[in-house]
C-alpha cells in the first residue's frame, strides 16, 4: 500500500459524443471505473472516493461513484435521450497517489475512451 | 433547531441516505438545511443537491472537524438566527473525526439546540480494510454516533453484513445498529430513529 498522502484532484470538463448519444451513463461508468482501476494498479493507490456529476445543458443529471476498482460504479439519475454533451465535474480522491499524477490518470483515461466511444473531452476549469 | 450530524468514511453512502431523509422533513413542512462538507476543491454533493432544489451550504476545501469549525458554527448560528431553520443536516467529510465535531458545538452560541443526534455510516464492502489501515478514523467515527447505518446490505454479502455488525457493537455497544441498502430507500422505521421529532 502506498503512503497515506491525500492530495484530492478535482476537474470540470466537457465531453461531446459524436455517435450514439444514448450511452452516457455506460460511458460515465466506464471512465470512473477505469480511473479506480489505474489508480489501484498506479502505486497501488487506495480509493478514497472518485465521484462524479453530469449535467447535461437540456436538463437530467448523472451521479456516478466508485470507490473500489474490483466494484462496479454506482450511477443516481438519468441522461436525456439524443443528448450530445454533458459537463461533467469529477473529485478524485485517492490516497497514495499525488495531484500531477491524478491529473495525468485522469487525462489519459478521457483521451482513451473518447476515442473508443468516437467523441472528445475538453477542459473546463481545474 | 434539531441537527442531525452523518459521518461515514468516504463514499460510504452518507448523501444517499440524507437527500431522502430531507425530502421527508421538507414534506412533513419543516425548514430543512444540509452543511455539506467535502474534501476537495470543487463539491460535488452540493452540486447535486441544489440539482435537486434542496437548501444546501457548502464547506469546500477544508475538514469541519478542524480548519472549518469556526465556518460551522457561523453557518449553525445564521441558519438558527436568520432563516429559523428546524433541522440542520450536517454531512461531515469522510475523513471527519465525529468526536471533534460534537466538540465544537460546544462554541456554539445560538439559541439552545432541540437536540443532536449522530448518525455514522458504515460501508460492509470496504470496512474490514478501512479497519485495517484507517482504525483510529473508522473506530471514532462508529464509537461517537448514536445511531450506525450499515449500507449497501444490497450489494455486501451477509458475511460482510455481519461482519459490520459485529464491529460496530463491539466498538459502540450503546448505539442503535441498522441496515439499509445502496440507494438510500429509507423506510419509515429509519426516518423516525433519525428524526424521532418528526410528525
Amino acid at each position: 500500500m502506498a503512503e497515506l498522502i491525500l492530495e484530492p484532484y478535482a476537474v470540470s470538463q466537457r465531453w461531446r459524443l459524436f455517435g450514439n448519444t444514448d450511452k452516457w451513463e455506460n460511458l460515465i461508468s466506464e471512465y470512473m471505473e477505469t480511473l479506480a482501476r489505474r489508480c489501484h494498479e498506479t502505486r497501488k493507490g487506495m480509493i478514497g472516493h472518485i465521484k462524479a456529476l453530469a449535467l447535461f445543458p437540456d436538463g437530467g443529471y448523472l451521479r456516478v461513484s466508485v470507490v473500489s476498482p474490483t466494484l462496479p460504479a454506482g450511477v443516481e439519475g438519468g441522461a436525456p435521450v439524443h443528448c450530445s454533451e454533458l459537463v461533467l465535474t469529477l473529485n478524485v480522491i485517492v490516497y497514495g497517489l499525488g495531484r500531477d499524477l491524478l491529473e495525468r490518470i485522469t487525462r489519459e483515461t478521457a483521451d482513451q475512451l473518447t476515442k473508443k466511444w468516437k467523441g472528445e473531452v475538453t477542459i473546463e476549469a481545474i | 433547531m434539531h441537527l442531525l450530524l452523518f459521518s461515514g468514511f468516504l463514499g460510504s453512502g452518507k448523501t444517499s441516505f440524507i437527500i431522502p431523509l430531507s425530502d421527508a422533513a421538507v414534506q412533513s413542512g419543516h425548514r430543512v438545511a444540509i452543511v455539506v462538507n467535502e474534501i476537495g476543491e470543487i463539491g460535488i454533493d452540493n452540486r447535486l443537491m441544489r440539482q435537486l432544489d434542496l437548501n444546501v451550504w457548502e464547506l469546500v476545501a477544508g475538514c469541519i472537524c478542524c480548519t472549518l469549525t469556526g465556518d460551522l458554527l457561523a453557518i449553525l448560528q445564521k441558519l438558527d438566527s436568520a432563516y429559523a431553520t428546524d433541522l440542520v443536516i450536517v454531512e461531515a467529510s469522510g475523513a471527519a473525526d465525529p468526536h471533534n465535531v460534537l466538540g465544537a458545538l460546544l462554541y456554539y452560541r445560538g439559541r439552545p439546540l432541540s437536540s443532536v443526534c449522530t448518525a455514522s455510516v458504515l460501508d460492509p464492502l470496504r470496512l474490514p480494510m478501512l479497519i485495517e489501515v484507517m482504525a483510529p478514523l473508522i473506530t471514532s467515527q462508529i464509537q461517537h454516533a448514536d445511531l450506525i447505518i450499515v449500507s449497501k446490505t444490497d450489494l455486501a454479502t451477509s458475511d460482510q453484513i455481519e461482519f459490520a455488525l459485529q464491529t460496530a457493537r463491539e466498538i459502540n455497544p450503546t448505539a442503535r445498529i441498522v441496515s439499509a441498502a445502496a440507494r438510500g430507500h429509507l423506510g419509515a422505521e429509519l426516518i423516525s430513529e433519525l428524526l424521532p421529532w418528526l410528525n
